[in-house]
């Protein structure tokens, strides 16, 4: 039985509009009725991207795909798939180069976080400001047409650009300029009756709270969607929902027999479908308002798995002797706190959903101790190790390394030295010292955490022209050059992927 | 089906890439101390920090 949550006051106005061109022409329960087995040669001048951050393949075209029959007719007349995200695949990085067509490595965008340099306490928040090269709306609006952006991830601080901008869950609240223009702002807090940036407290065992404020952060979303849609020119219109990211990482467990903090007929054992259920019910809202050339794009930027624990990263490196510490922890430190013997430390890392190690190379870091005519020989050994580390019952644990200079072509800023998915994404990083818990926690250092980031986002692509099914090998830099070709504009100078048709 | 951008008549082939930069360009900071310190608080719970 689908749990029931709470709806929200109406929100705005629904269909109280159109966009300029006219009212959608859409099918039964919101699908696009244009054809699409036509000829390739018309372009449609108008594409809704609606963004599903941590969509994934297994559950969107799988397990919940016969609770969302919005997304099921739009399927079937689409062209669809998995799609490969960045490496790392982390909201940040993969959702700049979705829209600029360009990899983490050529945005200087590692994470959340970044080295601002290579000393030893520079990390700063990857904003808009970090973005160099133009996305999709800025070629559009170079074009003299309009976008209109909602919680587009990296757009906080708000930019100008020619149409309308509501920034993303990036955005430190709404006391915050979170609008383009500023006077927008007024009108999307009286459309939405108070604009949700985020969940807040996320990290609570309020799990009721925490599923509500989810719910209605989705269902208000696709309210104000409906309405910029409905009431201000576009060409462009993009709008991606944290929701999915959210409930993967709170309810995961509860959800999926897998997982190893399943319980049978937990309270919460339905609330992901019933998430999708209302999802599809929203995804049909916005549908049915948009005009009739228009072309759906549904994509998310990364996928989810679950989390089996989290590996010590920064304990093993101290066991190793490869990170020297001053003076021991006195508990639970993050390692930009800890105090680190510089003059004696080989190498550091940060945590999250992936690891980043540092190597702490001499001429580079103020403090440097391995030689630069080392620096391959000793960024080999540690990734070896860590490539055959166990897991706690001494099984290997599946670790991946990566470098940087083999995933990109250009890399730009202070790159980590190795990417490391442990237990190839099952198990996160943790960074922090002092936890007491060897190596291994069975949850992360902050608090319950469900899901980790898979590699595989989805994309379903449906309008005039395009080609239908399912279709492999979908990566992330097509979606920018796709984009752009549906609204009739070129490639940008240096954009990777290819046009899907 | 997937075409490459050489296919789409409509599509010239990007030109040589741009230098770039990276980190934040210039301007005024994104965030005040406190800003960051709320941003990283949400991240924290959420798992992207640590």
């Amino acid at each position: 039985m689908e749990r029931r949550y709470r709806a929200r006051r109406r929100l705005g106005s629904c269909c109280s509009g159109t966009a300029r061109g006219g009212r959608a022409i859409l099918g039964s329960g919101g699908v696009p009725t244009t054809a699409t087995t036509g000829t390739r040669g018309r372009r449609a001048r108008r594409v809704a991207l609606i963004g599903l951050d941590c969509g994934t393949p297994e559950l969107l075209f799988e397990r919940y795909a016969d609770d969302m029959p919005t997304l099921g007719r739009l399927r079937r007349q689409a062209l669809w798939g998995s799609l490969e995200s960045t490496a790392p695949p982390l909201s940040i990085p993969a959702w700049l180069s979705m829209l600029t067509g360009r990899t983490p490595g050529e945005l200087g965008v590692y994470g959340f976080r970044n080295r601002t340099d290579h000393g030893y306490g520079g990390l700063a928040f990857a904003t808009s400001r970090w973005v160099r090269v133009p996305r999709v709306w800025d070629l559009l609006g170079q074009a003299g047409r309009d976008s209109v952006l909602i919680g587009v991830p990296g757009t906080y601080p708000p930019s100008p650009l020619r149409g309308s901008m509501v920034t993303c869950f990036m955005t430190p609240s709404t006391d915050a300029q979170f609008t383009f223009p500023a006077d927008l702002r007024e009108e999307v807090q009286r459309v939405t009756g108070g604009y949700t940036i985020d969940v807040a407290g996320f990290r609570s065992e309020d799990k009721a709270r925490v599923a509500q404020q989810i719910f209605d952060m989705t269902e208000q979303r696709f309210a104000l969607a409906r309405h910029l849609a409905t009431t201000r020119p576009w060409d462009f219109l993009a709008v991606a929902d944290m929701g999915p990211d959210r409930l993967h990482h709170g309810f995961w467990g509860a959800c999926d027999p897998g997982h190893p903090r399943y319980r049978p007929g937990n309270a919460y054992e339905h609330v992901v479908r019933d998430y999708y259920r209302a999802l599809d019910r929203h995804l049909a809202g916005l549908l049915e308002v948009l005009p009739d050339d228009t072309t759906v794009a549904i994509a998310s930027d990364h996928g989810a798995r679950p989390m089996l624990g989290g590996f010590c990263l920064n304990e093993w490196l101290v066991r190793e002797g490869l990170l020297v510490l001053a003076e021991p922890p006195a508990g639970p430190t993050p390692i930009g706190k800890a105090a680190i013997d510089w003059s004696r430390t080989t190498a550091w890392g940060d945590g999250g959903f992936y690891g980043r190690l540092f190597l702490n190379v001499e001429g580079r870091e103020p403090l440097g101790t391995v030689p630069r005519r080392d620096y391959e020989s000793v960024r080999e050994h540690i990734a070896s190790r860590i490539e055959r580390l166990p897991d706690p019952v001494g099984r290997p644990l599946g670790n991946r390394v990566l470098r940087p200079g083999e995933l990109y072509p250009e890399v730009r800023g202070a790159a980590p030295d190795l990417i490391v998915y442990f237990g190839d994404l099952r198990w996160r990083a943790v960074g922090s010292l002092g936890l007491g818990h060897g190596l291994y926690t069975s949850e992360n250092d902050t608090g319950p955490d469900d899901a980790n980031h898979s590699e595989q986002g989805v994309l379903v692509l449906a309008g005039e022209g395009l080609s239908h099914g399912r279709q492999e090998g979908l990566s992330i830099y097509d979606v920018a050059p796709t984009l752009q070709a549906l609204l009739g504009l070129p490639a940008a100078a240096g954009q990777r992927g290819r046009v899907l048709g | 089906m997937t075409a490459t951008q050489d296919s789409h008549d409509e599509v010239p082939a990007p030109e040589r890439a741009p230098v770039l930069e990276a980190g934040p360009g210039p301007g005024e900071d994104a965030y005040s101390a406190s800003d960051e310190e709320e941003i990283a608080a949400r991240l924290e719970a959420l798992g992207y920090l640590e």
